[in-house]
């Protein structure tokens, strides 16, 4: 059976193994041998049914065979070993029951009778034109083919329908001509609608189609990179990674700076600092003072102890002015003329312990500095404005 | 397309559409009942957003508990297994092969489903694990994983057989997010290998400090982006030329950029939510970069596929209208997406929209708007109890209030979460009273109370929609006499499957395509990994201890504010309540910037999704008490959508304020 379907394979150009896959579909639909069967097809007589059929190699494909219901799937396997028709182009003749059978599914599928899709298929018939025309069934044989025409239209259907591509495209690829003004319906329903048209007809605005690739199937030439694509698309592939690269370069990556208001921390050392990147040189003045003599009763994050909390923006809340805070820190409890202190009008010995006062020990700059770093430092304020709340800077007088 | 054809047609029911069937089917029924779930859940806690004193007596539904426990219903039950099921359907119809092992699938399926149906008990019961998405208890997420590894096995290798034709951009979409949702699932629930590891070792290894929150980040854009958005892509490019009435859609250049974008961009976003926190400084860049280079890969999908569907309107069997109108609706939510992601990443946005509503309105728009959409589509689809003669009348409700359900949540959630976020940074200029005041001056507003009235009807409405779809479908189920074959098999579309095209041919000594698209798959994702948990570690600020971290934010163990930690994480805090101060004027009095020290004593560090009460970071600093607070927190804030945690024992009451007064 190997040297007859090889020689089938020769003669049609159909790969072998398809051949046998169809030749046992047959054979079983038949109930021939599928031996027999493969040996007719060679050249031989059409064998006679036998109640062996060999097991089907597909039976998911080929058992609906004989079932109306299923022509589309089968059309592929019907065409590939139908070598030709019964043109006389120097094909094989196909028997005449396979005819019989292919044109009865077609007629089926397209609402014909049999008696005229049998008469295209053997001579050569005017194209009927039936509302739901799946091929034009021109009855030439197409200038040296090997299949007919009519076979190949009806594949290319086939094709168009299951890959979801413009019939127009898949005859173009098959070396034949696109069918005229008719928007060939690949599917053989019969509540057929008129094909895709939109898809080859509407391409100036450069929608996505799929002729591009398709060309890159058909010939050796390289695709473009953004074959297919709508030109803005195409654009911003090239605009936004760009923006993106720039974006990374350039923006500032640090805290928000800019009108009072924001802090500005450095993300990586965590020290306070102006815009410029420069650090602020009050605070780092004034950490050192408070780390020196206000950690023993405040702690050095400033959670408290002896004396109370700085952190959680609470010096913030107690002080809403600088001044306020400086002149605190200046007289100390002892020296306070009121009996409560601050916004929140705290009793100046409320905790036991007395908040000693720093106006003889350091300088009014020291003291503004200690201030500011408490500020900046646990009530998260922004040094760029605190400075100047206290004080300090170019912007203060001293 | 009736039951009955595919009761005649011997053909069908051998066809490689029949082998998926019962499995297809088991997945489809348990995402329509975790749907059910989920939304019910999820509306409920909408209430208790507007009344807090609803169904507030025990613990089981508690907002914080409620509403994390919902969303893991809704991801993982409904979106999860409902795509899975819809892969199953695709599979075979896609290869024209029958499902490998489909005995496998169906245990698969069993260990899924039953592990995420008791992680999100787990949940409510309190047992939270303290990550965003990956709340479900170890033993929980081990069951998934087995489950996960044999449905991985029964898809990819039927995907992997016939390798000698082209293949359909579904395909390695569907491999793909199947790897990666494996992948995604081990990663980011390394903590299940600690528990294993305790019965080795004492002290289990797990990540430290703000690392934990970047594996996290990069799970959360990974499960969106690599599963949701990869799979349900997948699904659109498998439904689409079905929904006309063609068997495939050939590979388009759009499609194969549009895939390799999406695994490479969404990933990399997954600091997008973290902007201004204590998380490197580069990391967020790369955010930034990649939530930009995000819209491109989406874009291309959208466009690809409107560019099949819009010549081809003319072909839609009118049964099948209703999917392509969902589908629609999924992809324009889907194109919003990356431009919601990147207003969190971007710092000039970021700052106003981060930690506002505004998260959990691109959490919304993405779950239960985009992906669901997609699944809704394939859901009438498939079911012929939908197509029959009340169909009509069903479709409609069902997408009226569902598109209306999620409109009117989804605007209460994102223009709520501006309005917000404007306000926090509008402040006081000194920024003096931006911290507790400036909170709660917004939180007693009105329109703060309209926009939750808005959310809770839009939820509601939602829930309504897919009430309807659920009742309508069990009601069919009990009609249908071929229950078997209540999954359609198109004796046109799906008996022929894949036929060998030589055309289309590719060399079969060279490496199989679902092969390259695994690998190159699995390199994307160690590289992620890498670069997202890996390079993070080495960070050295975020191992060195502060000060802050070693004088208060430090939990030995046993001691009560380590008790109270863990009270704080399994009643689900961190879904109202940030821990994280940033560099910005919104965050101006709320004491020391936030740094990556801070947290070096904590894992997982609990940082905060959103601020629908205030930043907790230095709470105590700023003075007060909070029993009151825990107990009646209307008592002292008539304001405050708070759940009263009344329910807890006395013991752990006063372990979590031990906890919340160490917040210094």
């Amino acid at each position: 059976m190997d040297e007859h379907l090889n020689q089938i394979a020769d003669q049609t150009g159909v790969p072998a193994d398809l051949l046998e896959r169809a030749a046992r579909a047959r054979a079983t639909a038949q109930g021939v041998a599928v031996e027999a069967l493969v040996a007719d097809w060679a050249g031989g007589e059409a064998p006679a049914p036998t109640p062996v059929a060999a097991p089907p190699v597909e039976p998911v494909v080929e058992a609906p065979a004989p079932a109306p219901v299923a022509a589309p799937p089968v059309e592929p396997v019907v065409e590939a070993p139908a070598p030709a028709a019964s043109e006389p182009a120097g094909g094989k003749q196909l028997p005449e029951a396979l005819l019989r059978r292919s044109a009865e599914a077609r007629a089926k599928r397209e609402g014909r009778s049999v008696e005229e899709v049998m008469a295209e298929m053997t001579g050569g018939g005017e194209p009927a034109a039936p509302a739901a025309a799946a091929s034009a069934p021109a009855a030439e044989s197409g200038g040296g083919k090997q299949l007919p025409e009519a076979l190949l239209r009806r594949s290319a259907a086939a094709k168009a329908k299951r890959e979801g591509r413009p019939l127009d495209e898949v005859l173009v690829e098959m070396g034949l001509s696109p069918d005229g003004a008719t928007s060939e319906a690949p599917a053989a329903k019969p509540a057929g609608a008129p094909a895709p048209v939109a898809d080859t007809t509407a391409s100036d605005s450069g929608e996505p189609q799929p002729d591009a690739a398709a060309v890159a199937d058909a010939g050796p030439e390289p695709e473009p990179i953004f074959a297919g694509f709508p030109r803005w698309l195409a654009a911003s592939f090239i605009i936004i990674p760009l923006f993106a690269l720039l974006y990374a370069g350039f923006a500032p990556n640090g805290p928000d700076c800019g009108t009072s208001g924001k802090l500005a921390i450095n993300p990586i050392s965590g020290e306070a600092e102006s815009c410029g990147g420069a650090g602020s040189v009050y605070f780092s003045i004034g950490q050192g003072i408070f780390n020196g003599q206000c950690s023993a009763c405040h702690s050095a994050d400033g959670s408290g102890g002896v004396g109370p909390a700085l952190a959680g923006g609470s010096v913030l809340q107690t002080f809403s002015a600088c001044p306020d805070q400086i002149q605190w820190v200046t007289l100390g409890s002892n020296n306070w003329p009121d009996a409560t202190y601050g916004d929140t009008n705290k009793p100046v010995l409320g905790t036991g312990v007395a908040m000693p006062g720093y106006g003889g020990n350091l300088s009014a700059e020291q003291i503004a500095s200690v201030v500011l770093y408490e500020r900046v430092s646990f009530g998260g304020a922004d040094p760029i404005t605190e400075e100047a709340a206290c004080g300090l800077g170019a912007a203060a007088g001293g | 397309m009736t039951a009955d054809v595919s009761h005649d047609n011997q053909a069908v029911a051998e066809s490689p559409a029949a082998s998926s069937q019962s499995v297809a089917r088991y997945h489809l029924w348990a995402s329509l009942i975790f749907l059910m779930l989920g939304v019910g859940m999820l509306a409920v806690a909408s209430i208790q957003y507007v009344v807090p004193t609803t169904l507030s007596g025990s613990g089981w539904l508690s907002y914080g508990r409620l509403r994390p426990a919902a969303i893991h219903f809704l991801l993982y039950g409904w979106l999860t297994l409902g795509l899975i099921g819809a892969m199953y359907y695709a599979v075979p119809r896609l290869t024209g092969e029958r499902l490998t092992d489909p005995i496998i699938a169906r245990i698969g399926f069993g260990f899924m489903a039953f592990g995420y149906a008791i992680g999100g008990i787990g949940i409510l019961a309190g047992s939270s694990e303290g990550i965003r998405y990956l709340e479900a208890p170890p033993l929980a997420d081990m069951i998934v994983l087995i489950g996960m590894a044999a449905m991985a096995h029964s898809i990819v290798r039927t995907i992997s057989k016939r390798n000698d034709r082209e293949r359909s951009p579904a395909e390695w979409f569907i491999v793909a997010s199947v790897i990666w949702l494996v992948g995604l699932h081990f990663i980011g629930n390394l903590n299940m290998l600690a528990v294993l590891a305790t019965i080795v070792y004492s002290q289990p290894p797990t990540l430290h400090g703000i690392n934990t929150v970047v594996l996290a980040g990069f799970y959360q854009a990974g499960i969106i982006g690599l599963w949701g958005a990869t799979a349900g892509a997948g699904i659109v490019y498998f439904l689409a030329p079905r929904l006309v009435g063609l068997t495939s859609f050939k590979p388009t250049r759009l499609s194969v950029v549009g895939f390799w974008g999406l695994g490479i961009a969404w990933v990399l976003t997954g600091s997008a939510q973290l902007t201004y926190t204590a998380v490197p400084d580069w990391l967020e860049t790369i955010g930034v970069m990649f939530s930009m280079v995000l819209l491109l890969p989406v874009a291309t999908i959208v466009v690809d596929v409107m560019g099949f569907l819009r010549g081809r309107q003319d072909d839609v069997d009118p049964k099948n209208r209703y999917s392509l109108k969902m589908l629609y609706i999924g992809l324009a939510v889907f194109a919003a997406l990356p431009v919601l992601n990147l207003a969190s990443a971007l710092r000039a946005t970021g700052g106003i929209v981060g930690f506002t509503d505004w998260v959990y309105g691109y959490e919304l728009l993405a779950i239960l708007g985009a992906f669901s959409a997609w699944l809704f589509a394939y859901v009438f689809h498939v079911a012929p109890p939908m197509v029959s003669a009340d169909a009509v009348r069903v479709q409609r409700w069902h997408g009226w209030l569902t598109v209306l359900g999620l409109a009117l949540a989804g605007f209460a959630m994102l223009v709520g979460g501006l309005v917000a976020g404007f306000t926090w940074a509008g402040g006081d200029s000194a920024g003096v009273v931006a911290a507790a005041e400036g909170f709660e001056s917004t939180a007693d507003a009105m329109w703060n109370f309209g926009f939750a009235i808005v959310r809770m009807t839009g939820l509601m409405i939602f829930a309504i929609a897919q009430a309807l779809l659920f009742s309508y479908a069990a009601t069919a189920w009990f009609v249908t006499e071929d229950r078997k074959n209540v999954l359609a098999v198109d004796p046109d579309l799906d008996v022929g499957g894949q036929e060998v095209n030589p055309e289309l041919a590719v060399d079969p000594d060279a490496m199989p395509s679902w092969l390259r698209v695994g690998i190159i798959a699995l390199a994307a994702g160690i590289g992620a990994f890498v670069l997202f948990v890996v390079l993070p570690s080495f960070d050295s600020a975020s191992a060195t201890p502060t000060i802050l971290a070693d004088q208060s934010r430090i939990y030995p163990d046993g001691s009560d504010a380590a008790i109270g930690r863990d009270i704080y994480i399994r009643e689900g805090c961190m879904y109202c309540h940030t821990q994280s101060v940033r560099p910005i004027v919104t965050d101006v009095g709320l004491g020391p910037v936030s740094e990556a020290g801070d947290y070096a004593h904590e894992s997982p560090v609990q940082l905060g999704v959103a601020r629908m009460g205030p930043d907790l970071t230095h709470l105590a600093a700023r003075g007060g008490s909070f029993v009151d607070h825990l107990q009646n927190p209307r008592v002292d804030r008539p304001w405050s959508t708070m759940p009263s945690y009344d329910y807890l024992s006395q013991a752990d009451l006063d372990a979590l304020l031990a906890y919340v007064n160490g917040l210094k």
